[in-house]
């Protein structure tokens, strides 16, 4: 019973970063039809940003602030400098386009910082508590609740601001949006803005748990990336669901089944869901107009 | 009849620089870069025939490459296999896992392809590091010479012509598929799937065909890498590997046969030029695919053709545009 | 026994009812003509009979088959091609290599045969280049052959797609729109085309907003509005129908001028 109720809230913590970081892939996906497999670089640069700035004495909670605005920031020049210039962009030449930034992000971070880890100091300290008979971090509460806060804030961005509205309709029809006066580039760089945004808070969230390194993004960036495809992919709030589903089952996978597979069971559960249910488990199938 | 004639002279001029290109190498290294250029090739040219022409995305080429590898390696030299037997049991093997996954999810639209084969080349890659007992674990596992009833070639050149060989192969296949009725059917569902269903091409099985034929170029490639380097481990198999062979592709330009192989050439050697900025190499390599991709977004090759076209045939150009107003 | 047969067939998309209950059958050699305002279903009855859209209710039959099973691909096997209002042309081929796509279904050889290079292929080739040239010809293209498809104007690729669905030798050929973005000159050429076409043995349906020429070529017209049936008959009938011109014939003049641009 312990046992169960301990791999339920190590399921919880990964799930949590996990759907943090889906979330940025489903964002884009959904406003500019990109899969941005650079997402996962943020998630090092939040947590490698946040690293520094502690080391150079800055408080947390502006640390924290410093790490979020810098992968912003690099995530719009990013869109604005490279993305939204190219010409007749197809799916692929995105995609390698998105890869050349992961590489250059990560490979800036080599050159910079070299191989070593870094760690970082729980927001409350490194002392386990007792929850139910199950020893519980600390750090996993703030990132539960990181998450919870994450995912109501965006709903109420995406049903009551104007720029979630923009937001929304940009991915609905982005012609239509243009028509109606929505400034659609500004909006596409806002989300990619915002998921690098999200992808950094995943990092400096997880960093005192799992450290970092120049290359945790590799990682990172798949799960998050398989969490948005459990979710259906154009569907944010998917995402959520679909990370803490992977969360749950990484977490019981490997502590029941075998945990030198634990890593596969990602990969196991999109090629599952994309055999049972191709638009992920909570989106409706499209059918294309011709 | 004069397409065949040049096809012909192409192809010959193709296999005689094949055959000089080692003479020119001034030592060990560099016929090793040349080899493994030329290994990352025979990949290219695959699957540039499901990216290219049938427009269908991949990312999991890498675990095909590296099954293949693996087969040469346990059944040719861990279970002495004949080489050549244990290359053929790779190429099988991966034909019925690619078909498999193929039939399973080719007929979904969009990204599905690329997902399911990322997720795919992730587990090959987990396995093939958690097996010790059978592929080595993360170390890998070494590799005898490509033996022929007991006789093979000195060891480097002995890779070389290998992969020469397989490379030329590649090319005279792809070459001959292009302007075919399934070439044709494969453009054409790139160019639009409802048109190529309409005119009773079955695109389902056309997609999973053409994936398991590029999924078993890699396959080769990988034996052949596996005979050439003299050892395989678990890298070959990553993600990123399977995202470099299709940055090949597309950096050399869709679609050409011509253009996966300089993609091939672009991608193995630059990083080689870079080797003096060790630390450097990483963001090198990305800031140059972004800059290639930014300003030669349909690949150097078709780039540099077109450029070509229009330096040396300006009547041509305009004949072409008053065609097209009339 | 009719060719084609469509019978009580529905269709919605979320709230929108496209197709109500329609059913009409068309005869073997026959002009049939489908018109209706924007909207009316058109288009999505095109996709039900091409197998792209499965009806929510109802079935068509080809040729006394059942098609409610078979793909499009199946049903181009059966006979039947057609036209696209948004036009589908093989952009990055060129014009006679679309036509040679045209004849997949009238060849056999596949990738092994293809990969080799084995003699048959050369043999199939100059085959298909012979008669796609002869498709061509009839709709005034072959001078274009060795262009780009996606180079060609608008009225070029229009033709580019008959001459494509021509190559396959289908027994029905559905035409949507095809004299959309053609002037006035274009348009008569076209319904020779037309007439031509059936007179060969193809039975056509045709979707168009060009009521002349609906009236000039059809043995019948049946009328949709907001994918109902209003009337169906000969072009006579039809268009003396209070009905059809209150919905339809009334509103022709505006909206013809529009459509280039809604295209
Ligand atoms: N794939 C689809 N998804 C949602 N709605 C659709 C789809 N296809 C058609 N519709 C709707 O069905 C109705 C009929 O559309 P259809 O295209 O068949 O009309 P049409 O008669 O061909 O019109 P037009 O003359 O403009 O071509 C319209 O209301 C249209 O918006
Ligand atoms: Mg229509």
């Amino acid at each position: 019973m312990s046992d169960l109720l301990q791999f339920l809230f190590s399921g919880l913590t990964r799930g949590s970063i996990y759907g943090l970081v889906g979330i940025g892939f489903a964002l884009i996906y959904r406003s500019s039809h990109v899969i941005n497999f650079a997402q996962g670089e943020f998630v090092m640069i939040g947590g490698m940003v946040t690293v520094f700035l502690l080391a150079a004495g800055v408080p947390l909670p502006v640390a924290a602030l410093g790490a979020i605005l810098a992968a912003a920031l690099i995530g719009v020049v990013a869109q604005v400098a490279i993305i939204s210039r190219m010409r007749r962009p197809s799916t692929l030449s995105i995609i390698i386009v998105t890869v050349g930034i992961s590489m250059f992000l990560r490979g800036a971070a080599e050159a910079l910082l070299g191989r070593q880890f870094f760690s970082m100091k729980g927001f409350s300290g490194d002392d386990a508590l007792v929850l139910l008979g199950a020893k519980v971090s600390p750090q996993s509460i703030w990132i539960f609740v990181s998450l919870v806060v994450t995912t109501a804030a965006i709903s109420l961005f995406f049903r009551r601001t104007i720029l979630g509205k923009g937001i929304q309709a940009t991915s609905s029809n982005r012609l239509a949006a243009h028509l109606v006066g929505i400034d659609v580039p500004a909006v596409l760089a806002i989300c990619f803005a915002l998921s690098a945004a999200l992808g950094a808070l995943a990092g400096l969230l997880t960093t005192p748990i799992t450290l970092t390194q120049y290359d945790v993004g590799i990682t990172l960036g798949m799960k998050g990336f398989c969490a948005a495809i459990l979710g259906g992919l154009a569907n944010p709030f998917g995402a959520i669901l679909g990370g803490l589903i992977l969360g749950f089952a990484e977490a019981l996978a490997g502590g029941y089944v075998s945990s030198a597979y634990q890593d596969a069971v990602a990969f196991i559960l999109i090629i599952a869901m994309l055999l049972v249910r191709p638009n992920g488990l909570f989106s409706a199938p499209t059918v294309d107009r011709v | 009849m004069f397409r065949l004639k040049r096809e012909f002279i192409s192809l010959t001029a193709f296999a005689a620089f094949l055959i000089v290109l080692p003479l020119l190498m001034p030592n060990a290294y560099f016929l090793d870069v040349a080899t493994k250029t030329i290994i990352n090739a025979i990949v290219c040219v695959g699957l540039n025939l499901l990216l290219g022409y049938a427009g269908q995305i991949s990312l999991g080429h890498a675990a095909f490459f590296a099954l293949g590898g693996y087969a040469t390696a346990v059944l040719g030299s861990r279970l002495s296999v004949p080489a050549p037997l244990a290359m053929l049991a790779g190429a099988v093997l991966v034909g019925v896992i690619s078909y498999v996954i193929g039939r399973a999810l080719l007929h979904l639209r969009g990204h599905y392809l690329a997902m399911a084969t990322l997720g795919f080349g992730a587990i090959v890659s987990i396995i093939l590091n958690r097996e010790l007992a059978i592929t080595g674990g993360p170390d890998g596992m070494p590799v005898g010479p490509f033996q022929i009833a007991g006789y093979s070639l000195p060891s480097a050149l002995g890779g070389y012509v290998l992969a020469a060989v397989g490379l030329f192969i590649a090319v005279k296949l792809a070459t001959s598929l292009i302007n075919t009725r399934a070439g044709r059917a494969l453009r054409a569902i790139n160019d639009s799937e409802i048109a190529a269903a309409t005119l009773g091409i079955e695109v389902a099985a056309f997609k999973v065909k053409v994936f398991v034929i590029s999924a078993i170029f890699a396959s080769i490639a990988g034996s052949i890498f596996a005979h050439a380097d003299r050892f395989i481990t678990p890298v070959e198999a990553n993600f990123l590997r399977s995202v470099e062979f299709v940055a090949m592709v597309v950096i050399g330009g869709l679609g050409s046969v011509v253009g996966a192989i300089v993609g091939a050439i672009i991608f193995t050697l630059l990083p080689q030029m870079f080797a003096h900025f060790e630390e450097f190499r990483h963001v090198l390599t990305g800031a140059l695919l972004i800059c290639i991709m930014a300003f030669m977004p349909s690949g150097v090759v078709p780039t540099l053709a077109s450029l070509w076209v229009r330096w040396t045939e300006p009547a041509a150009r305009e004949k072409g545009s008053v065609h097209g107003a009339a | 026994m009719a060719l084609l047969d469509v019978t009580n067939v529905s269709l919605a998309f979320g709230g929108v009812k496209a197709l109500s209950e329609i059913s009409f059958a068309v005869n073997e050699g026959e002009i049939f003509s489908i018109i209706g305002p924007n909207g009316a279903g058109k288009t999505s009855l095109f996709n039900v009979v091409g197998g792209v859209y499965i009806p929510d209710q109802g079935e068509v039959h080809f040729a006394g088959d059942n098609l409610r099973d078979l793909s499009p691909a199946k049903r181009a096997a059966r006979g039947i091609q057609r036209t696209f209002q948004n036009l589908q042309t093989l952009q990055s081929m060129t014009v006679l290599e679309n036509v040679m796509v045209g004849m997949h279904l009238r060849q056999s050889s596949g990738f092994i045969s293809a990969l080799l290079g084995l003699p048959r292929i050369h043999e199939e080739n100059e085959f298909a280049v012979r008669a796609s040239m002869e498709f061509l010809k009839t709709l005034n293209l072959e001078h274009l052959s060795r262009q780009q498809a996606g180079t060609l104007p608008y009225g070029a690729q229009k033709r580019l797609e008959i001459a494509r669905a021509l190559a396959a030798q289908p027994k029905l050929l559905l035409l949507d729109e095809p004299a959309a973005g053609l002037n006035p000159q274009e348009t008569i050429e076209m319904a020779e085309v037309i007439r031509r076409i059936a007179k060969q043995g193809t039975t056509v349906l045709l979707v168009e907003h060009d009521m002349r020429l609906v009236m000039d070529v059809s043995d019948r017209v049946f009328v949709l509005n907001f994918g109902r049936a209003l009337a169906c008959g000969t072009a006579k009938q039809v268009s003396s129908n209070p009905e059809v011109i209150e919905a339809y014939l009334g509103v022709e003049t505006p909206e013809e001028n529009s459509r280039a641009a809604v295209n």
